[in-house]
C-alpha cells in the first residue's frame, strides 16, 4: 500500500511543475516545427509526383516507399548517429523534427494526392470550358474541393506527428515525455501519477485537435449541404 | 568525411537477421491479439457497451505508443508485478493497434446496408446466419487492406520495444553500431532489412486481398 501512496504521490508533479511545462512547451515546438516542415515536403511530393519529368515523378514514388516502408525510430538514429559520420551534425532536436518531418512528409503527400484525385475530372474540364486558366481551374475550383476531403486525414498526421514527437525522448530532445522519464528514473516517487498527467497531456492535446477537425470539416463542406438543398 | 564500411556490419548481418525474424515474430503475435481486441471490441459496442469502447479507443488512440510502452513496463514492475520487455511490449503494442482495429472493424460493420439485414430478416434467416452469409463476407472484404496496412504499422512500430530492452532488431543494431563504431552502415542496413521485411507484409497482403476478393466474387 506504501508503494502504491508513493507511485500516486502528487508532490512529485507540484515539485517539477517547471520542467513539465518546459517539457510540454518542447512538445509542442518540436511538433509545429515537424508540421511545418510535413507540409512542404508534402505539398512539393504532390505537385512533382504528376510531373511530366519522369526523374522528379520516379524520385518521389521511391521517396513515399521508402519512408513508409522503414520505421521513423530508425531514420532517426540515421539522422542523428548516422549522419555526423558524414560530417554532417545536427542537435537532438534538430534531428527529431527533421526525421518526423520526413517520415510525416511522405504520408502528407500521398493525402494530397489522392484528395486531388477525387476531385472529378468534368470539373476541371467544366472550368477550362467556360475559359479558366489552368492557375485559375487548380486554385478555384480544384483545391477548394480537395481541401475538406483532405482535411480528416492532414488532422490525423498532425495528431501522429504530436504522438510521434515523443520518440524525441530517444535522442534525448527534453520534450513532455522525456522530461517525465527523467523525473522518473531520479526517483521512482511519483512514478504513476506523472505517467498519468503525461497521457492527460497528450490526451488533451490530441482530443481538441480531433474535435477542431471536425467542426473545420463541416464547415468546409457547408456549400454542399446548401447546393443540396436548392 | 569516411569512407563507408559495411563490412564490419555485414559481418553481424545473421544476429541482424535473427534478431529481424523476433521483431516479426512480435508483430505477429501482437496483430492476433490486436485482432482479438478489434473483434471483442466490436462485440462489446454492438451489445450497448458502445461508449465504453469509445472511451478505450479515445484513450489508446490519443496518446504516444511510446508512453503506452513506458508504462505498461515500469508501472507493473514499480509495484511488485515482475513482467517481461517482451510480454509487456507485445500487449502495448496488442492494445495500441488493438484500438486502431476496433476502429475499422465497426466502420466496416456500419458499412453494410441496413437494407440487408432486413432483406435477411424478413426472409427469416437467423441472427448467426446472417452474420455469416450477409455481414462477414463484407465486413471482410473491407477491413482485409486496412488491416494489412496496420500490420506494417505495427511490424514498424515493433522498434520501441527497444526502448524497454527486447532484444528485436532495432536494439541489435545499438549494439552493434557501439561494436563497430559503423553507425551509418548499421542504420542503413538495418532499415534495408525493415523495408525488405515490410515488403513482404505488403506483398503477402496484397496476395490475401486478391484471394479474399476473389474468393467472394
Amino acid at each position: 500500500m506504501n508503494q502504491l501512496e508513493a507511485m500516486f504521490d502528487l508532490s512529485q508533479v507540484w515539485n517539477n511543475t517547471g520542467a513539465l511545462a518546459m517539457g510540454a512547451a518542447t512538445t509542442l515546438l518540436l511538433s509545429l516545427t515537424a508540421i511545418a516542415l510535413a507540409a512542404v515536403i508534402g505539398v512539393f511530393l504532390a505537385i512533382v509526383r504528376s510531373s511530366p519529368l519522369w526523374p522528379l515523378a520516379w524520385g518521389s514514388r521511391v521517396y513515399v516507399e521508402v519512408i513508409r516502408g522503414t520505421p521513423l525510430l530508425v531514420q532517426m538514429y540515421i539522422l542523428y548517429y548516422g549522419l555526423p559520420s558524414l560530417g554532417i551534425t545536427f542537435s537532438a532536436f534538430t534531428a527529431a523534427a527533421l526525421a518526423l518531418a520526413i517520415n510525416s512528409g511522405a504520408y502528407v503527400g500521398e493525402i494530397l494526392r489522392s484528395a486531388i484525385q477525387s476531385v472529378g475530372r468534368s470539373q476541371r474540364e467544366s472550368a477550362i470550358a467556360v475559359g479558366m486558366s489552368k492557375l485559375a481551374t487548380q486554385t478555384r475550383i480544384v483545391f477548394p474541393q480537395a481541401f475538406p476531403i483532405a482535411l480528416p486525414a492532414l488532422v490525423g498526421e498532425i495528431i501522429d506527428i504530436i504522438k510521434w514527437s515523443s520518440l524525441g525522448t530517444i535522442v534525448v530532445v527534453p520534450e513532455a515525455t522525456q522530461v517525465v522519464y527523467r523525473i522518473v528514473s531520479q526517483s521512482y516517487r511519483g512514478f504513476g501519477i506523472l505517467f498519468l498527467v503525461l497521457a492527460a497531456f497528450y490526451l488533451c492535446v490530441t482530443g481538441a485537435l480531433a474535435l477542431l477537425s471536425r467542426r473545420l470539416e463541416r464547415r468546409l463542406t457547408r456549400y454542399r449541404a446548401r447546393v443540396s438543398h436548392v | 568525411m569516411s569512407d563507408l564500411n559495411f563490412g564490419v556490419v555485414f559481418a553481424s548481418i545473421d544476429q541482424l537477421l535473427i534478431a529481424a525474424m523476433l521483431s516479426m515474430a512480435i508483430g505477429i503475435v501482437a496483430m492476433t491479439l490486436a485482432l482479438l481486441i478489434g473483434m471483442i471490441g466490436t462485440a462489446l459496442s454492438q451489445i450497448g457497451w458502445r461508449r465504453l469502447v469509445i472511451a478505450f479507443v479515445d484513450i489508446f488512440r490519443g496518446t504516444p505508443l511510446l508512453v503506452q510502452v513506458l508504462m505498461l513496463y515500469f508501472v507493473p514492475n514499480a509495484i511488485g508485478i515482475p513482467i517481461s520487455p517482451y510480454v509487456s511490449g507485445t500487449i502495448s503494442l496488442a492494445v495500441y493497434y488493438g484500438a486502431y482495429t476496433i476502429e475499422i472493424m465497426r466502420g466496416a460493420f456500419e458499412a453494410v446496408p441496413a437494407e440487408h439485414l432486413d432483406a435477411a430478416r424478413s426472409l427469416g434467416m437467423k441472427t448467426s446466419r446472417i452474420f455469416i452469409k450477409i455481414q462477414f463476407p463484407q465486413v471482410l472484404a473491407i477491413i482485409v487492406s486496412p488491416l494489412a496496412g496496420q500490420f506494417a504499422r505495427l511490424f514498424k512500430a515493433s522498434s520501441l520495444l527497444s526502448v524497454i530492452g527486447v532484444a528485436e532488431l532495432t536494439h541489435r543494431g545499438q549494439f552493434i553500431m557501439e561494436r563497430t563504431y559503423a553507425p551509418i552502415e548499421t542504420w542503413l542496413t538495418v532499415a534495408a532489412i525493415y523495408f525488405a521485411f515490410n515488403s513482404l507484409v505488403v506483398l503477402g497482403s496484397i496476395w490475401l486481398e486478391r484471394r479474399l476478393v476473389r474468393s467472394r466474387a
